[in-house]
């Protein structure tokens, strides 16, 4: 996928960007879950009092266990279970930063309708992940 | 003679897994050892991994229906581990799928702007509604979903027909090349008004009970919207991982993720996916297509019998 000017096309850089991504992601998602498991780190919920909690509706989850919501997981990275968060985050983050990447040689190639969407998708997503409309 | 009896054993084991889960009371097994469900989550996913490649399909439209209701986790914890599920498979997939031609982002950017706000939407909604009618309507939504998938056909691309207004001003249109047979498809997108409204209701559906939306995004794509089948199925695939981003931030910023749900399940889902390639060989898509149904209107029922019974 190589544009006119023999550069990687708009789309390869998008894949390139996701492929990287994806894979510090699982990484971070997997590494951090061993920690959780094997109590490297203290945990908000340790694994055995799970089965007394996941039951319950996320709003008394959170009420009986203080486990954070919103953005609140970022002060407690030092706690096992909290650390996983860390994973979800780059995960729900990498399709964002590719979107940001894709816009620039879009406007460039004066692709206008097609980048403007892709502002409005990108503003969509980091909405969601501000927590704004909680 | 020896693929028969192979494809006869699988059968017979799909026949039986729904039979169980019928016959399973409703969170049997509570004194387990809380080690015991992330194993069994993760043999569970690694099951549906298996027949979802098989069928063609994500994970997610499985999972939640047949973990809500065999699981002890509550629903909200079991969508949004089946939100990030889907995901996690869109978002591993994507690479390959864009720089094998399979996926088309001139598709994916416009329709995955209406389903993410829909999705949004969808997610919020779920996590405000209460258990009893979430249930109730997962049942109901997954027996549809059994419906669609039993009834849903193959069409081929319509490169004769001229273009909608849309679709000429976002340049969807191209020549598909079939990457297997090395036949060449001219292929232009139509209804692509109709195509967003469907991917809003899918968005939203998909956003509510974290169900992935490959079971309604490839109809959507090949039918109405006239792409071949490859390029509908990896360009579904696409923007799953666009429209679930919207929504998994949603579950995280509710507090809605358990890592002990969640990462078992994805790592079982991609696991079975694997080994779900080779299952291809044995099983013809058409037959992991019937058993998909089959698990799907089992699942949907017992979701909808509980939800009618709590």
């Amino acid at each position: 996928m190589m544009d006119a000017s023999g550069k990687p096309d708009w789309r390869a850089t998008y894949a390139r960007w996701l492929e990287v991504g994806v894979r510090v992601g699982l990484f971070v998602l997997v590494a951090s879950f061993a920690v959780y498991l094997l109590g490297i780190l203290p945990a908000s919920v340790p694994p055995e009092s799970l089965p007394a909690v996941w039951n319950l509706p996320v709003s008394q989850y959170l009420e009986r266990t203080g486990a954070p919501s919103g953005w609140g997981w970022i002060s407690r990275l030092g706690q096992g279970d909290v650390l996983n968060m860390l994973g979800v985050a780059i995960l729900s983050s990498v399709t964002i930063a590719c979107y940001l990447r894709a816009i620039v040689p879009l406007l460039r190639k004066r692709e206008r309708l097609l980048a403007g969407i892709a502002i409005a998708q990108a503003i969509v997503m980091l909405v969601a992940a501000t927590g704004w409309l909680r | 003679m020896r693929l028969t009896a192979q494809r006869g054993c699988l059968l017979a084991l799909a026949a039986l897994a729904p039979a169980l889960a019928w016959a399973a009371p409703a969170h049997a097994g509570a004194a387990l050892p809380w080690w015991a469900w992330p194993v069994l989550l993760f043999v569970v996913s690694f099951l549906i991994g298996i027949i979802a490649v098989a069928a063609g399909i994500g994970g997610g439209v499985l999972f939640v229906p047949i973990v809500g209701s065999l699981f002890p986790f509550h629903l909200d914890f079991v969508r949004g581990a089946g939100l990030m599920l889907a995901l996690c498979g869109a978002l591993s997939s994507g690479p390959r799928l864009l720089r094998a031609g399979l996926a088309d982002l001139r598709m994916v950017i416009p329709l995955s702007l209406a389903g993410s706000v829909a999705a949004m939407a969808g997610a919020h909604m779920g996590l405000l509604l209460p258990t009893r009618v979430l249930q109730i309507s997962l049942g109901i939504i997954v027996l549809i979903i059994a419906v669609i998938m039993l009834r849903s056909k193959e069409r081929e691309a319509n490169a004769g027909r001229a273009p909608d207004a849309w679709a000429a001003a976002l340049g969807m249109h191209g020549l598909f090349r079939d990457p297997k047979t090395g036949r060449e498809i001219a292929w232009q997108a139509r209804n692509v008004g109709w195509g967003m409204l469907a991917f809003t209701v899918i968005g939203f559906i998909g956003g509510m009970f974290g169900l992935g939306a490959g079971w309604a995004n490839v109809p959507a794509l090949n039918v109405l919207m006239g792409l071949p089948l490859k390029l509908a199925l990896g360009t579904s695939g696409l923007s799953i991982s666009v429209i679930n981003t919207s929504a998994a931030w949603v579950y995280l910023n509710q507090g809605a993720l358990l890592p002990m749900i969640q990462v078992p399940a994805i790592l079982g889902v991609i696991a079975g996916a694997r080994i779900g390639v080779h299952v291809l060989k044995i099983l013809t898509p058409a037959m992991a297509r019937w058993l998909v149904v089959v698990v799907l209107a089992v699942a949907g029922l017992r979701a909808l019998l509980q939800g009618l019974a709590s």
